[in-house]
């Protein structure tokens, strides 16, 4: 792929959402997940926690207990786009707009890395994900949205359906040089641009399968996933697409 | 009949939708981490800490309870998260000042105890109408006492002071000199029609474009 | 000059508004560009509650403060918020301008002697309102943070600072 897909730097990527993920094999303990969230406070001063309840419901008798509770620890920055989300399962590191490029993503997470292993030591990751969120503003052009000379990824249909009011699609792949999973998602949505409509292009690559453990492997398999995601990306749009990524409506320089 | 629900209250992706169906699948994924949560404006369960589930009619009753400074910081946090929705469409620059001044309105030291806290959905139709306006010159941000944002540029003899409603819809009042003459106004409209609006009295005078 | 509850104050004469700090037109430094039409809005069927400057002796800016102490018993004040200084003839005429009778009558309450109030502005007029607001020039605008901060230190026994 990488040869018909060249990589590509765009000063203003249309990524909404990126996201790393380390998932542990078994869960950790509050005490560990108190003890991250506080070494990692300093990079993310504000603190919300959330309770996760499952219940367990007997419809027939109206019956319902509590059967399992657990608390995530969602630490972000000032500003609100950069996110530690500490769950009994995993960690993931999310960078909302601004995306300032991989390398300070990169960076980012390798130290909150660093930060859980300190407390935590070896655990078995059972899954590493990378997912990237995009969504990408087109204009109406007499009311209609034309997703074919946007997008590579979109429904064919009869024109006898009429005109197509929104989608989603959902598709997934193995991909073997990776030993991952990845799964595509787009769908239409509200945005937030006037009289433009919005497309998400989600591109999700995970690797349940003889999980890097140590640090070089990891970040080597990061670096891996990294480079494909951007030949899906190229692959999915079009250059009208492209086109639209350097004339975009935008406040400011 | 038994079932296992799971209820959280940060929202997720948008296409978290199919996080259920991807599940039966058997297929895992990569859970986001909230970009577009909004505390006290979604349509969510919310769960207390003593293991309540609230239905989302009860959520107001709930941010009412809360003091003060967690009100405000909810605000600021549900503002900034709307804005991470315009992506790099709102450049460094304009992304800091808009950020800094939400902070020094909404800090607990200047808050007026009268006012109604900022209203999200104010706040989206502001941030609307700057991409239709798409002002060279930022405005400066004040609150009205129902909670709605207002955007202001100009001086004391030129101004034009704009109030953001819900559901894009803007109240504003302005005066300019044009042709020599010193015009007054003050009207409303769609948030999308701005422009047109605006047009007789060169708003070029205020955006600076 | 005595002036009974009631009556009109004269068009040479001041009052204070208490303008809060969300109600200031700004800049995106946050600098005070002057008062938004909001600021002056009374509450429907109310007059517009102000303080009289006059009503204190001496210079202007101990007649400032001691209004100040005064409207302290009864509102609260934040440092950004302002004093926004009003003359009472350049009042009346842009009222008068806009086809508006305006009054600006002496009004004393429990608490605050030197309470006025500017009376027949209709709350729901933002036009007009802008008129007035547009009366008070950026120098009119008085910061309270300085005025806080003197009552702070006369409280704590400290010597209020100097003024250059």
């Amino acid at each position: 792929m990488s040869a018909e897909f060249p990589a590509r730097q765009y000063r203003f990527p249309p990524i909404t959402e990126a996201v790393v993920e380390f998932r542990f094999a078994s869960p950790i303990s509050r005490d560990e997940q108190d003890q991250i969230s506080s070494k990692s406070a300093k990079y993310y001063p504000n603190l919300s926690e959330i309770s996760n309840r499952h219940f367990h419901i007997e419809v027939d008798k109206g019956t319902a207990e509590v059967t399992e509770t657990t608390t995530n620890l969602r630490r972000t920055n000032a500003d609100e786009n950069e996110i530690f989300l500490i769950t009994p399962q995993s960690f993931n590191i999310s960078q909302l707009p601004l995306y300032e490029g991989w390398v300070a993503f990169r960076q980012r997470f390798q130290r909150d890395w660093e930060i859980a292993k300190s407390i935590l030591g070896y655990r078995k990751l059972e899954r590493l994900g990378i997912r990237f969120i995009n969504r990408l503003d087109f204009p109406f052009e007499d009311d209609l949205v034309h997703p074919a000379k946007y997008l590579n990824v979109y429904i064919n249909h009869p024109t006898q359906y009429g005109v197509m009011q929104s989608s989603a699609i959902q598709t997934r792949y193995f991909v073997e040089d990776l030993n991952a999973n990845m799964t595509i998602q787009s769908a239409t949505v509200e945005s937030p641009l006037p009289k433009h409509l919005g497309i998400l292009l989600d591109i999700d690559i995970g690797r349940e399968d003889d999980v890097p453990q140590k640090d070089d492997d990891i970040f080597t398999y990061f670096e891996q996933v990294r480079l494909f995601k951007n030949q899906v990306f190229e692959a999915s749009i079009t250059d009208a697409t492209r086109e639209r990524f350097s004339s975009d409506l935008r406040l400011g320089s | 009949m038994t079932f296992a629900l799971a209820v959280k209250d940060w929202s997720s992706s948008p296409l978290e939708f199919n996080a259920p169906l991807l599940s039966r699948m058997g297929v895992p994924t990569t859970h986001t981490a909230g970009a577009l949560a909004s505390i006290y404006n979604e349509n969510r369960h919310h769960v207390r800490s003593n293991g309540d589930t609230d239905q989302e009619t009860n959520v107001t009753s709930i941010f009412e309870r809360q003091s003060l400074a967690a009100k405000l910081y909810a605000a600021k946090q549900s503002a900034k998260q709307y804005a991470s929705v315009f992506g790099s469409r709102i450049s460094q620059e304009w992304r800091k000042n808009l950020f800094w001044q939400l902070d020094e309105l909404l800090s607990e030291e200047e808050w007026d105890e009268d006012n109604a806290i900022l209203d999200l959905e104010s706040w989206k139709s502001f941030l609307t109408g700057m991409f239709v306006i798409r002002p060279a010159k930022r405005p400066g941000i004040g609150i009205t006492e129902n909670g709605n944002v207002v955007a202001s540029w100009g001086n004391v003899s030129e101004h034009l002071d704009m109030e953001f409603r819900p559901g894009n819809e803007a109240r504003w009042v302005l005066s300019a000199i044009v042709d020599a003459q010193f015009e007054r106004s003050a009207e409303s409209g769609s948030v999308l029609r701005l422009l047109e609006r605006l047009a007789p009295y060169s708003p070029e005078r205020w955006f600076g474009c | 000059m005595a002036v009974k509850k009631g009556q009109d104050l004269p068009e040479t004469n001041h009052v204070i508004r208490h303008v809060t700090s969300g109600k200031l037109r700004r800049d995106d430094a946050r600098n005070i560009l002057g008062v938004r039409w909001d600021g002056l809005q009374p509450k429907a069927h109310e007059g517009l509650s102000v303080n009289w400057l006059e009503f204190h002796d001496g210079a202007m800016v101990d007649k400032v403060k001691a209004a100040f102490d005064l409207m302290s018993s009864k509102r609260n004040f934040k440092r950004g918020d302002v004093l926004a200084k009003m003359n009472v003839g350049t009042t009346r005429h842009a009222a008068e301008s806009s086809g508006k009778k305006i009054r600006v009558v002496y009004a004393p309450i429990d608490g605050n002697h030197g309470h006025a109030e500017i009376r027949n502005m209709p709350s729901e007029d933002e036009g007009f309102l802008d008129i007035i607001a547009s009366t008070i020039q950026v120098d009119d605008c008085i910061s309270c943070k300085p005025l806080l901060e003197l009552k702070t230190t006369i409280a704590s026994g400290e010597d209020p600072p100097i003024d250059a």
